[in-house]
């Protein structure tokens, strides 16, 4: 009989005042692991949004923003088109650096194609924020009839799917961002021109005014350049376009969040405080009421040193128990919900990778673990001061 | 002969706590996917994959109820054991069928992948945690009684 | 001479008074001894008991058992002796109800750690002693599903798994009826007989006869009979 089977015993012995202690480090452990994750979530939600929106502008057509948003965010495709000489205006437009052209068009819902998914074709010539991230992705420009498609769509490399009618290759895959780039297919020029001819054909499709036209201009406007005024002056000149400021809205987005972040942050470690302040509590009554015990396990010879440890041995398997089962249950009941969240909360919310939720999660488990051997120190420190006989004659 | 942690398992109020839970959730694996999420056989056309696992989980469903009763009124261990076994492999087929064998629809935000493969994850997962605990109180009970029985046979 | 106790002097708070439980006491005792201290409630019989086994320091005076100086010694030492050599069966109800009976008796034993081979022997040695004690049959169940009687056998099962050179009990037959009284006395004449010295407090006078020497407390003095 070790210390260790002493306090399972002991602990054993209270059935239910173990499942009471142990449902709330549980439910510590599972609001700590929650908020943690939601929060990091968030900011990872929003840093990945201002990565991929690389352009500082965005030119599309009036009426169309609701379309470029549900594109963008949300995954829902649609097609829509700016006139070959607004393009062409927009390119030689004060203040703007570089502009390079993208095609949106979403495929129908139809066994014609293999899902609903949104295309972007984008030139490799002129272009500046697709090609960056296919670099980085480690992805090859897609040739004729290669497509690259986001994390979202169930196909993997060298597997072919439908579009229009017309099979089209994969050939590199994007990693995850949250936002609807994981429902999208990005192709180059010469397949988007394949493609729109082929769209053309159905019923429903709407038609490209000419051949110069584009769905989105993105742009690189001139340092320096007051965006408010910039964004008039477009508005001014060029009937029918809007323009978007993309890292406005992401830096809007990030002060918005720090509050939710800090909110969801700070109430689990309020949490956490209130949970090892009822374990002292419960500890310091429930030591007191158990005085008789340890004054016998002293008069049978136990040091002091002894009765700490088995007051350690029960806080850890409590503390253990607890917290495994809280972070347990969160992982299989909460964080398979992930990818309701990232659907609900498009852009803003983006689960981190494995290499941080694991020691995240990690780090929540052996904190609230810890909040049991914390609770016993402090209410324990006068158990083994007290003189024995007299812990004995108070029950006696 | 006593030892340490000498904790009756075998007790009425053990086998509410398991068989409860195990039978209420083998009801929610067998109704939910079906009903509530409405996994329906095609949409505009197009055949849902769900559909075949959302009827593959109404039987897996059924089954842990079954197994989820007979381990509520089971008396004795031996019953018991086999019970959440039995739970325990059907809770790993309800897994099995959406990722697996019968699988689900091509578009991750469908409400297969964001609502019914979670649930079925959280429901399986917890139905094996009860079995294994079920199947491990049951194998304990069986030792002791085993035990018992060589020390008074000596 | 296994116990000698002199000028040993023990007082308490009582309010804003001191109150001297024990006053003076001096006596010694070798191995052959079994002592019986009668006194009414009150006397210091229990204060001076807990002096004798090392569970209070005195306040003046010393107790040399086995030549050591029990309130000099560190609490590891105390602790050691309480677990071998010196043995309590405390006033009143002093099993633990999260061990089973078997588990109560050798509990002693674990306290500092079993080793491997040691495990079966000390079992072994519960199962003998509660046989012994007339009891064998609920080695499995919990001490508060036993009689008082019972209870009191299985403390003194407990008291003896270490086989102590000096066994220390207060008020060992307190409420119990004559018959399992004089029972558990005849056993501690019987473990006497077999060599472990024996002081028994009690404030029933009729157990005096199975005791070698009495002794009697009042107000904190001791004085042999």
């Amino acid at each position: 009989m070790s210390s260790f089977s002493i306090a399972r015993n002991n602990l054993l012995h209270r059935p239910f005042r173990l499942c009471c202690l142990a449902a709330l480090i549980a439910v510590t452990a599972f609001v700590i692991a929650g908020g943690t994750l939601f929060g990091l979530g968030l900011r990872n939600g929003v840093a990945s949004t201002a990565a991929r929106l690389g352009a500082d502008a965005m030119f599309l057509p009036v009426g169309a923003e609701r379309n470029l948003e549900g594109a963008l965010l949300e995954g829902k495709p649609s097609t829509f088109y700016l006139p070959g000489d607004a393009v062409r205006a927009l390119s030689e437009l004060k203040g703007v650096k570089r502009t390079s052209p993208q095609l949106y068009i979403s495929t129908f819902d139809s066994a014609h194609c293999g899902a609903l998914v949104q295309i972007i074709g984008y030139d490799p010539e002129t272009d500046f924020v697709v090609t960056p991230w296919l670099k980085e992705n480690g992805s090859s420009e897609p040739g004729r009839g290669e497509i690259v498609i986001g994390s979202d769509i169930n196909l993997a490399l060298g597997e072919k799917m439908l579009l229009f009618g017309a099979s089209c290759v994969v050939v590199g895959k994007l990693e995850r961002t949250g936002m609807g780039f994981d429902a999208t297919v990005f192709v180059g020029k010469e397949t988007a021109r394949m493609l729109i001819d082929e769209y053309e054909t159905y019923i429903g499709a709407i038609p490209m005014p000419d051949e110069n036209a584009a769905s989105v201009v993105t742009a690189e406007i001139e340092d320096g350049l007051d965006h408010e005024t910039f964004v008039k002056e477009v508005r001014k000149e060029l009937d029918g376009v809007n323009v978007i400021l993309p890292q406005a809205i992401i830096g809007n987005l990030a002060r918005n969040l720090d509050l939710t972040i800090g909110v969801l942050m700070g109430i689990p470690a309020l949490l956490w405080v209130l949970s090892a302040f009822v374990l002292v509590i419960v500890s310091t009554i429930t030591l007191h009421e158990r005085k008789r015990e340890f004054g016998v396990l002293r008069a049978l010879g136990a040091t002091r040193k002894k009765l700490l440890e088995i007051l350690l041995a029960e806080s850890v398997l409590l503390g253990v128990l607890g917290a495994g089962a809280g972070v347990l249950l969160f992982c299989v009941t909460a964080l398979p919900f992930n990818a309701l969240l990232e659907s609900k909360l498009a852009s803003e919310y983006l689960l981190p990778s494995a290499d941080v939720t694991v020691p995240v999660l990690i780090a929540c488990f052996l904190l609230c673990a810890a909040g049991g051997p914390i609770a016993a120190f402090a209410s324990a420190a006068g158990i083994g001061r007290a003189e024995t006989s007299l812990i004995m004659r108070e029950d006696v | 002969m006593a030892s340490v942690g000498d904790v009756r398992p075998d007790s009425k109020t053990g086998r509410n706590i398991l068989g409860v839970p195990i039978l209420v959730i083998g009801v929610a694996i067998a109704v939910v996917p079906r009903l509530v999420y409405q996994a329906f056989e095609s949409m505009d056309g197009m055949v849902m994959q769900c559909y075949a696992t959302a009827n593959a989980e109404i039987a897996v469903g059924a089954a842990i109820v079954i197994f989820g009763g007979l381990y509520f009124f089971a008396k004795s261990a031996t019953l018991r054991l086999t019970a959440s076994l039995l739970a325990l492999l059907s809770a790993v087929f309800a897994l099995l069928f959406p990722t697996a064998l019968t699988g689900l629809c091509g578009d991750a935000h469908m409400a297969c992948h964001t609502l019914t493969l979670p649930m079925l994850i959280a429901s399986s997962s917890l139905i094996i945690l009860f079995s294994l605990i079920g199947a491990a109180l049951s194998v304990r009970t069986l030792l002791r009684a085993t035990r018992e029985r060589r020390a008074s046979g000596l | 001479m296994l116990l000698s106790v002199s000028d040993l002097k023990r007082t308490y708070r009582r309010g804003e008074r001191m109150f001297s439980a024990v006053e003076d006491v001096a006596f010694a005792m070798d191995g052959k001894d079994f002592i019986c201290i009668t006194g009414e409630s009150g006397s210091g019989k229990s204060t001076l008991l807990h002096l004798l086994t090392g569970l209070l320091k005195p306040d003046a005076g010393r107790v040399l058992f086995e030549g050591r100086d029990i309130a000099a010694l560190s609490d590891g030492e105390r602790s050691r002796l309480r677990n071998g050599r010196i043995a309590c069966v405390p006033q009143g109800y002093s099993l633990l109800n999260n061990f089973s009976v078997l588990d109560n008796v050798r509990l002693p034993r674990c306290l500092y750690g079993e080793k491997r081979g040691a495990r079966a022997e000390t079992l072994k040695k519960a199962e003998r002693l509660l046989a012994r004690m007339g009891i064998a049959p609920l080695a499995a169940e919990r001490p508060q599903n036993l009689s008082g009687g019972e209870q009191r056998r299985v403390a003194i099962a407990r008291s003896l798994i270490a086989d102590p050179a000096l066994l220390v009990a207060d008020e060992p037959t307190g409420d119990l009826d004559p018959k399992t009284a004089t029972s558990i006395l005849e056993f501690f004449a019987e473990i006497h007989g077999e060599g472990t010295a024996i002081v028994m407090v009690t404030h029933e006078r009729e157990r005096i006869p199975f005791a070698n020497r009495h002794f009697v407390m009042d107000g904190g003095r001791l004085w042999e009979e």
